[in-house]
């Protein structure tokens, strides 16, 4: 404790997405990825300087990937502030996953600020994701917002999106 | 005045109507007690009142209050005394691991010491541990609320940490619970060991090094306690605005503070004692080591004593022991043996603590044999006693009353049967009237002087020669009465011989018994013919090397005219 705001954000999203990757990039690594595997959850730590506004550290939960929430992952959830959501644009179930995923945090645990990620937006080839998706997200309260891992496009964008809602509040 | 004296009936109306007050109080009631509640007042002037209702409704309906606690009773007893008992068992353990290890008598050593009872110096040495670290973390979010830690201790995150420790707790309690319920108390690995104690609000998870005790769990809850019951509210709104490590902080260091082991034991009264127990230890030390000492000295002195009365002729000693700062030393002495006061002061011992209990006893022991002749005989210039081959052996020159004196004498000392003679008549005084005396006696005296009778072996006569000794006493008998008639003195003896074959003092032994056998043989046989013979010498003679007796016969001096 540093005297800055410290909030508790959990990572989502289905199997293979590149959760760990996403984040991996602009987080500070205090355990290995074999916690995810082992225990299912992984601690990362994120400083956001928001310059006037202050500064928040985010306790970043990147819990193992899923299609649906169990009873561990719901466990893992509890007491958090906000999420990311993260699909795979090359494949489009993720995002009918991430969506079951989104209405189940909201079911247990009310409206929390999340920003959905689309994650590997320099693979244009093999992009997936059309109209008919994002009209059903936009339904549902989700605008998705196209990332790359390997590039970095829109990772910091979103995870300081997130802090400034957090700060916010 | 008409609508004023309306308003006024009114008021009064609703002042007599306890209804209509009623209604207006609790309409006003709940956000009063709220407004008061946040002024701080409400809990303070309630608190009285309460406890006091409290009483009277408990003396009053008491098992409307047991109905009410059952569900949650139960449960806390069985904690406490599952608490309690584990606790036991641990000192228990403690003690019995601790009853016979070299640490657990120097803890014995050390309890003794310091006057406090052993088993309560096992459990203080046992509670040999330091809480190195104490997260208080959010029960729900696992954000950690505070941290403290002692100066020495460094490491990750612990926001990182408090968020992992909480995933792990939700993680076991999902995975190997049926109900979701129960908590993550310890882990443990290598030296450490985390506990972590549940309030409603929080966890406190400390880090802990070495053992601790069952106890700890107790001190470590009531700091938890300690901080739920003081900022219940603002734990439970965090993470908010307030800096709440600032308020709990404080509180949760205490935790650091709980130690046990080594630096801690034994209490301040034991250094208080400290240094007059040295002292006492020390005297105690001291007079351990000269009684170790003394002892050492003792059992030297004592085996120095009986090394210098070993051996010695013709002392005995049975016992040789210590006794009240003495060596007494029993035993038997023969008069003529050591002076015992020599042989103390040769070994080097004070004379005034050995005390002598010495029977008086006469030693066959051949050297005290050989004084005992010395002694007894007192032999003149010229003759010499000595041991030859542990046989007293008399040999020299002396005159005849002398040499016939001392083989008399000789019969009686104790330990002298087998004394060797070897004695030559002194002729410095030659009889005078050797020249003038009888013709006949001279030459009886050639004849029988130097008559050799020899032996096959032993004591056995050569057959020839044992013929002849018949005819040898039968002149002898015919000397001694011519002698007698004519008032001669004279002199007999037998010299017994041996070859040098064989041991000395057998051959010793040999000459001896030669020459009493012919002395014998003589002497019965002129008996046999009715007449006495006067007593024989006997020796042993080393004069020739041959296995004979010769027969000696000298006429001393002339008879009185």
């Amino acid at each position: 404790m540093t005297g800055n705001r410290t909030e508790k954000v959990c990572v989502l999203g289905d199997f293979a997405v590149g959760k760990t990757s996403t984040v991996a990039r602009f987080v500070h690594n205090e355990f290995s990825d074999k916690y995810l595997t082992t225990v299912g959850v992984k601690i990362d730590i994120k400083e956001v300087d928001l310059g006037a506004h202050g500064s928040i550290k985010l306790i970043m939960w990147d819990i193992a990937g899923t299609d649906a929430l169990d009873g561990l992952q719901q466990a893992y959830l509890r007491g958090a502030s906000a999420y990311l959501l993260i699909a795979d644009g090359t494949r489009k179930e993720t995002i009918s996953n991430a969506l079951n995923l989104h209405r189940d945090v909201q079911a247990i645990y009310g409206k929390l600020p999340f920003v959905a990620l689309v994650n590997k937006s320099d693979l244009d080839s093999e992009w997936e994701v059309g109209e008919d998706e994002t009209m059903r997200s936009r339904e549902a309260g989700i605008e998705w917002l196209p990332c790359s891992a390997k590039s970095g496009e829109n990772v910091e964008n979103a995870i300081r999106s997130l802090a400034a809602t957090l700060i916010g509040q | 005045m008409r609508p004023e004296s309306e308003r006024l009936s009114a008021i009064e109306r609703r002042l007599d109507s306890p209804e209509r007050r009623s209604d207006e109080i609790a309409a006003v009631l709940p956000q009063a007690l709220r407004r008061s509640h946040e002024r701080g007042e409400f809990a303070p002037a309630i608190q009285k009142p309460l406890a006091k209702i409290m009483q009277v409704a408990i003396r009053e309906e008491p098992e409307h209050f047991a109905d009410a606690l059952f569900p949650v009773i139960g449960p806390a007893i069985r904690k406490a005394v599952s608490e309690a008992f584990k606790t036991l068992a641990q000192q228990l353990n403690d003690a019995i691991e601790h009853s016979l290890t070299p640490r657990g008598l120097s803890w014995r050593f050390r309890a003794w010491r310091s006057g406090v009872p052993y088993s309560h110096y096992v459990m203080q040495q046992t509670r040999s541990f330091a809480v190195e670290q104490a997260f208080l973390i959010h029960a729900s979010s696992g954000l950690l609320i505070a941290h403290a830690q002692s100066a020495t201790q460094s490491g990750r995150d612990k926001d990182a940490i408090s968020a992992m420790f909480s995933a792990l707790q939700s993680f076991v309690q999902e995975s190997f619970t049926h109900d979701n319920k129960g908590d993550l108390e310890t882990a443990e690995l290598g030296g450490l060991t985390v506990w972590a104690i549940h309030g409603p609000s929080s966890i406190l998870a400390c880090v802990i090094g070495g053992l601790p005790p069952r106890s700890l769990r107790g001190e470590l809850r009531g700091i938890l306690e300690g901080i739920e019951g003081a900022h219940g509210e603002l734990l439970r709104g965090f993470p908010g605005e307030r800096d709440v490590e600032a308020v709990v902080g404080p509180t949760l260091r205490q935790a650091l503070d709980l130690r046990g082991g080594e630096s801690v034991a034994p209490a301040k009264s034991a250094t208080g004692t400290m240094k007059p127990i040295a002292i006492i230890a020390g005297l105690l030390l001291l007079g351990l080591l000269w009684l170790i000492g003394s002892t050492i000295l003792d059992h030297m002195r004592e085996r120095r004593l009986a090394e210098a009365f070993a051996d010695v002729p013709g002392l005995i000693v049975s016992t040789l022991q210590s006794d009240d700062g003495k060596i007494v030393v029993h035993g038997f002495r023969d008069p003529l043996s050591a002076e015992p006061v020599q042989l103390i002061e040769s070994a080097g011992a004070d004379l005034s603590r050995v005390q002598l209990k010495l029977m008086p006893i006469l030693s066959l022991d051949p050297e005290i044999v050989l004084l005992r002749t010395r002694s007894i005989l007192r032999p003149p210039t010229g003759v010499s006693i000595e041991l030859v081959d542990n046989i007293v052996q008399i040999s020299g020159q002396a005159d005849a009353a002398w040499i016939e004196q001392a083989q008399q004498t000789a019969r009686s000392i104790p330990g002298l049967e087998q004394a060797i003679f070897d004695l030559r008549v002194n002729y410095a005084d030659p009889p005078e009237a050797a020249a003038g005396s009888n013709d006949a006696l001279d030459q009886l005296v050639a004849e029988l002087d130097g008559t050799t009778v020899r032996f096959t072996e032993g004591t056995r006569f050569l057959a020839g020669d044992e013929s002849r000794i018949d005819g040898l006493a039968s002149r002898l008998s015919t000397f001694i009465n011519a002698a007698n008639a004519e008032g001669y003195e004279y002199r007999l003896r037998v010299d017994g011989y041996s070859d040098s074959q064989g041991p000395a003092d057998l051959n010793a032994r040999l000459r001896q018994q030669r020459a009493s056998a012919l002395a014998s043989r003589l002497s019965n046989a002129i008996s046999r013919g009715g007449d006495m013979l006067p007593s024989i010498a006997v020796a042993g003679s080393t004069d020739a090397d041959a296995r004979q007796a010769v027969l000696r016969v000298q006429l001393v001096r002339p008879a009185p005219q």
